[in-house]
């Protein structure tokens, strides 16, 4: 639970942290992945044996993660939040429970359920509401 | 960002199957890694102005923390709890403005209040897009 609220905080800061910012989107992104991966880097170096371990199929999930699920997505957030208001583009962000949950239906065979279809119609009716 | 949210959400209901194969203390840190080799040529092409470069130390910290406690969350519980909490980032965002002075936004208090609770009703339907994942 502290790990998730945290990382709640931590992408709220991100979004207020690169509001305005006039450096170019991916070489800022490039910037904030670089610092990350100062950070993280000596972690990874203690569990090497695990890296070397990774079949294809991981491999290939680590590929789209770095690509499609990183670089891509954050470097379009960078470029909208460059004219949005921060507490706007975390919300446009919140479209990402909807459309994993389209996706999750044809690609994991996970039915849509009333619950789920509330929770998504919130969603965008509180993005509508914030629209400017 | 529209987009972005769009792409976030393909990569979350593929990575569902992945994320218990891959351990975060693996992922999270090549993902920082390989994502930071494919950007190199861009930053080396177009450095950022000296002017920036302390509040991109800002926004590469927030994203290494927002990354990081992401995926341990998801370790630690579940993808979907994971993802919920992520969502109270909104909440968070309107005391950014108003610790700069420009007073809290009261009008749009529904408008992200209703998306905050819209992931837990996501969340606690008996066999919605949580456990789904």
């Amino acid at each position: 639970m502290a790990y998730g609220l945290l990382s709640a905080v931590s992408f709220a800061a991100y979004a207020a942290f690169a509001h305005g910012l006039r450096t170019p989107a991916f070489v800022a992104l490039g910037v904030a992945t670089g610092v990350g991966a100062l950070l993280s880097l000596p972690v990874l170096g203690l569990h090497g044996e695990k890296v070397l371990a990774l079949g294809p199929a991981q491999w290939g999930a680590v590929a789209y993660l770095v690509t499609l699920g990183t670089v891509v997505p954050f470097g379009l957030f960078l470029l909208g939040v460059r004219t949005l208001p921060a507490r706007t583009a975390t919300l446009v962000a919140m479209l990402e429970p909807l459309s994993g949950a389209l996706f999750a239906w044809p690609l994991a065979g996970e039915p849509l359920r009333p619950e789920a279809l509330l929770g998504g119609g919130m969603i965008l009716g509180g993005v509508w509401l914030n629209r400017r | 960002m529209a987009l972005a949210a769009l792409l976030w959400g393909l990569g979350g209901a593929l990575a569902g199957r992945f994320m218990r194969e891959i351990p975060p203390e693996v992922l999270i840190p090549l993902r920082f890694l390989l994502s930071f080799l494919l950007l190199l040529p861009l930053v080396l092409a177009r450095p950022p102005h000296p002017d920036e470069r302390r509040r991109l130390l800002g926004v590469g910290l927030a994203l290494s923390g927002a990354q990081a406690f992401y995926y341990l969350a998801i370790h630690a519980t579940t993808v979907a709890t994971g993802i919920f909490l992520q969502y109270l980032a909104p909440s968070s965002s309107p005391s950014t403005p108003s610790s700069r002075g420009r007073g809290f936004p009261g009008g749009p208090f529904l408008g992200w209040g209703s998306p905050s609770w819209g992931p837990t009703s996501w969340w606690w339907g008996p066999r919605g897009f949580g456990e789904g994942l």
